[in-house]
C-alpha cells in the first residue's frame, strides 16, 4: 500500500467532500479550457474561411461588417456597389482573380450567393453529385442545406429564414450538391450573379419600404448620396488639383475623395440605379502579397468603394473580443484559484481530523516525508481527476457553444472542437499545479505533527 | 539486552521536569510500567520509541544509541522492531481490517513472512471480518486487530499503552492473554504502561512511576 492507495482509501471514506473538491477543480478547468478552445477554433475558422481571399471590396461602411457579411456570411451587407466595379477589377493588372458576390436572399436561412464558379474554387469545393450552375436560376447547394439534385426551390428575400417575402415567381433548380468542406460553403446556395440580379430587378419597386430589405434600402441611400454630390461635380473636380497645389485644407479634403469617385461612377448610377447592375461585393485574389496593403489603401482613397483585408479585420476583431475573453479567462482562473483554496481548506480540516491517523502511521514507522506524501497524493488525485474531468467538460461546453451560436456555424467546425488538443495537457498541468500549491502547507503540517504530544494527550 | 535506558529526563512546558527510572529489557521479558495518570508513562514510551528526544540520558536499542541515529533511521528501526497497541486501538477508518493490519508492514517498508497475515487472522478469529471496515467491527474485534497489527512483523518489543484500563475484568483478562501469547509467539518483549493494578501479578518486572507532575508542583 503506497501513498496513493492510502489517499484513495481516505478520499473514498469522505465521498461528498472529495466529489465537491473535484467538481470545483473541474469547473475552473472546464471554463478555462472552453474559452481557449473557442477562441482558438474561432481564429482558426476565420483563417480557414478567408484563405484565398486577399481583399474584399464593397460599399463604404464598416470594414468589419463587409468582411463578416461577404467572407463569413455572418452579418448583413451594408449596401451594394455597381457591377462595373467588378468589371474594372477583373482587368486590373495587380489582381489575379476578382469574384463578384450578389447577396440578398436565403432559402430556409441558407444564404443565396450570386457569383461565378471561381467562388467554388476558392474553397476547393468538390461535388457530391451534379455539376456547377450553367444557366440562370441553376443553383449549387452546400452540404448542410439538405437539398438534392433536381429540387426546385423558392428563395426568401433578405437574410432571415422567417419572412413572407418569397420570390415564388422564379424557382431555382438544384444542379449540383457539394461535399462537406468545413467552410461557410457548407451552408450556402451558390448561383450566377444574374439569377440574384434578375430576381431583384423585378422585385425592386414593389418593396421599396420593406424594413428588413437591406439591399433596396441601401440602394436608395446610395442614390441620395450621389444626388447630393451631383451638383457642382465638375467644379469640384476642377478644384481638386488646385487644392493639392495649395496644401489643401481639411474641410475640402473630404470632398475631394467623394468627388473623385463620383467622377467615374455617377453616369451609370444615375442612368440605372437598378438591381441588374449591382452586386454586393467583390472578392479579390492579388498577384503579389505586397499589394495586400497597398491596393486596399488605394481603393479606399481613390474610389467610392471600401476595401477590407479579411485577415487584418479579423485580427482586429479578435483583439477587441480579447477583452471579453480576458474576463472569462479571469473567471476561469478565479475558479481554479477558488478550487485551490477549497482544496487547501479541505486538506487542512481533514488533517485536523486525521492527525491521530497520521500519528499512528508515524508510530508504525512512517517518516515525516511519507506523511507529507500521503497528503500530497490526496491533493494530486483530486486535482488531477478534477482537471481531466474539467478538460473533457470544457470540450463539450465549447461544442455546445459552437452549436448554439448561429453565426459560428460554418466558421467553426463543431466536431473539431471535441478533438483532444495539445493544450489539454497544459490544463491538466495547471490543475495539478493548483493541487500542489494547495497541499503544500497541509503536507508540511502533516510532516511536522508532534507525535509525542498527541500520544501524551492519550487519544491515540 | 535489546532496550536499555539510563538517566532519562524530559523537560516539559514550564518548570516541570520528568525523570524516569532506568530500564533494561531483554527479549521475552514482560515489563509493567505502573503509575497514575500524569506520571509520564506515555512520555516515557515516546522517548523509548524514538519519538521524543530526551533532555537528559540515553536510550540504547540493540546496543546502538537510539538518538544518535537520524530521525529517519529511528523511524525505520521503530517500524521494524517495535510493535504498538494504543489505548484507543486506533485503526484507520478508511481501511479494511486486513489493510489496517498490513499497514504495519507498509509503513515499515518490509513484507511480513509468507502466510503471517492469514495465520494471525485465523488465530485471532478475524478471518471472516478481514474485509470489514473498523466501524463494522465490535470493540473486541478491533482490539484483536490492533494486537495483530502490533505483532505482524515479529518485532523485538511490543509496547502497549493502557490496553486494559477501559475494559471489564473478563475482557481485560482476554486482552492480556492475547497480548502475552502473541508477543511470546513473535519472540518479542512486552512493555505495558498502565495505571490498572488488576494486571500487576502477570509481570515478573514491575516499575513504578510516581506522580511526578504533582511532585514538581509541590
Amino acid at each position: 500500500m503506497n501513498a496513493f492507495t492510502l489517499a484513495i482509501a481516505s478520499l473514498r471514506s469522505r465521498p461528498l467532500h472529495s466529489a465537491l473538491c473535484t467538481a470545483v477543480v473541474a469547473a475552473g478547468i472546464a471554463l478555462l479550457c472552453a474559452v481557449f478552445l473557442l477562441s482558438q477554433s474561432v481564429a482558426a475558422g476565420f483563417a480557414r474561411n478567408a484563405q484565398g481571399i486577399d481583399v474584399v471590396v464593397g460599399t463604404k461602411g464598416s470594414p468589419l461588417q463587409l468582411v463578416l457579411s461577404s467572407v463569413y456570411h455572418a452579418d448583413i451587407p451594408a449596401g451594394n456597389i455597381p457591377m462595373h466595379a467588378y468589371e474594372e477589377f477583373e482587368h486590373h493588372p495587380h489582381i489575379r482573380r476578382a469574384i463578384p458576390l450578389a447577396l440578398g436572399d436565403n432559402f430556409k436561412g441558407f444564404r443565396m450567393v450570386g457569383t461565378t464558379p471561381d467562388y467554388l474554387d476558392v474553397y476547393d469545393a468538390k461535388f457530391e453529385s451534379g455539376q456547377v450552375f450553367s444557366s440562370v436560376f441553376d443553383v449549387v447547394a452546400g452540404a448542410d442545406t439538405g437539398l438534392k439534385i433536381g429540387e426546385k426551390i423558392a428563395v426568401t428575400h433578405g437574410f432571415s429564414a422567417v419572412g413572407d417575402d418569397v420570390h415564388d415567381d422564379h424557382l431555382y433548380t438544384v444542379t449540383g450538391v457539394l461535399k462537406p468542406s468545413g467552410t461557410v460553403l457548407d451552408k450556402l446556395l451558390v448561383t450566377q450573379v444574374e439569377s440574384v440580379q434578375k430576381l431583384h430587378a423585378g422585385h425592386h419597386h414593389e418593396h421599396d419600404n420593406d424594413g428588413h430589405d437591406s439591399n433596396d434600402h441601401d440602394d436608395e441611400e446610395e442614390s441620395h448620396d450621389h444626388d447630393s454630390h451631383d451638383h457642382g461635380d465638375h467644379d469640384h473636380a476642377q478644384h481638386t488639383e488646385d487644392h493639392h497645389e495649395h496644401n489643401h485644407d481639411n474641410h475640402d479634403d473630404h470632398d475631394d475623395h467623394d468627388d473623385h469617385d463620383d467622377h467615374h461612377m455617377h453616369d451609370d448610377e444615375n442612368a440605372a440605379p437598378d438591381a441588374m447592375h449591382q452586386i454586393t461585393s467583390v472578392l479579390l485574389q492579388l498577384r503579389s502579397p505586397a499589394d495586400v496593403m497597398r491596393l486596399p489603401r488605394q481603393i479606399n482613397e481613390e474610389s467610392h468603394l471600401q476595401a477590407a483585408v479579411p485577415s487584418y479585420e479579423m485580427a482586429r476583431f479578435t483583439k477587441s473580443l480579447g477583452i471579453g475573453r480576458q474576463l472569462i479567462v479571469a473567471l476561469g482562473a478565479g475558479f481554479v484559484l477558488l478550487a485551490g483554496v477549497m482544496l487547501w481548506a479541505t486538506l487542512s480540516s481533514g488533517l485536523a481530523l486525521r492527525r491521530y491517523d497520521l500519528a499512528v502511521l508515524r508510530v508504525l514507522g512512517a517518516t515525516p516525508r511519507r506523511l507529507a506524501a500521503t497528503v500530497l497524493a490526496e491533493a494530486f488525485l483530486i486535482a488531477g481527476f478534477g482537471a481531466v474531468v474539467g478538460v473533457v467538460c470544457g470540450h463539450f461546453v465549447a461544442y455546445g457553444t459552437v452549436l448554439s451560436i448561429d453565426s459560428l456555424q460554418g466558421i467553426v467546425l463543431p466536431h473539431a472542437v471535441l478533438r483532444p488538443q495539445f493544450m489539454d495537457a497544459g490544463f491538466i498541468l495547471i490543475g495539478l499545479l493548483a493541487g500542489l500549491l494547495a497541499s503544500l502547507a497541509p503536507s508540511l503540517t502533516a510532516a511536522r505533527t508532534d507525535i509525542a504530544a498527541l500520544l501524551a494527550k492519550g487519544r491515540v | 539486552m535489546f532496550l536499555i535506558s539510563e538517566n532519562l529526563g524530559v523537560r516539559r512546558t514550564g518548570a516541570v521536569h520528568l525523570s524516569f527510572p532506568d530500564l533494561r529489557i531483554d527479549h521475552n521479558d514482560n515489563v509493567l510500567l505502573l503509575g497514575p495518570s500524569g506520571s509520564g508513562k506515555t512520555t516515557l514510551l515516546s522517548v523509548l520509541a524514538g519519538l521524543l528526544p530526551p533532555t537528559t540520558g540515553t536510550v540504547r536499542v540493540g546496543g546502538d544509541d537510539f538518538y544518535a541515529l537520524s530521525a529517519a533511521a529511528r523511524d525505520h528501526v521503530r517500524g521494524r522492531q517495535f510493535g504498538f497497541v494504543f489505548q484507543t486501538l486506533h485503526l484507520l477508518p478508511s481501511l479494511t481490517l486486513s489493510q489496517n493490519i498490513m499497514l504495519a508492514a507498509d509503513m515499515a517498508g518490509r513484507a511480513p513472512e509468507a502466510g503471517r497475515l492469514d495465520q494471525l487472522l485465523d488465530t485471532l478469529g478475524l478471518t471472516d471480518k478481514a474485509h470489514r471496515k473498523p466501524d463494522a467491527l465490535s470493540q473486541g474485534e478491533q482490539q484483536r486487530a490492533a494486537i495483530a497489527r502490533a505483532v505482524l512483523l515479529r518485532p523485538q518489543i511490543v509496547i502497549a499503552d493502557e490496553p486494559t484500563s477501559a475494559l471489564d475484568d473478563d475482557n481485560a483478562r482476554v486482552v492480556m492473554d492475547l497480548l502475552q501469547d502473541q508477543a511470546g509467539d513473535a519472540g518479542a518483549a512486552l512493555l505495558v504502561a498502565t495505571h490498572d493494578t488488576r494486571i500487576t501479578e502477570r509481570f515478573d518486572t514491575v516499575l513504578t512511576l510516581e506522580n511526578q507532575m504533582k511532585e514538581a508542583a509541590a
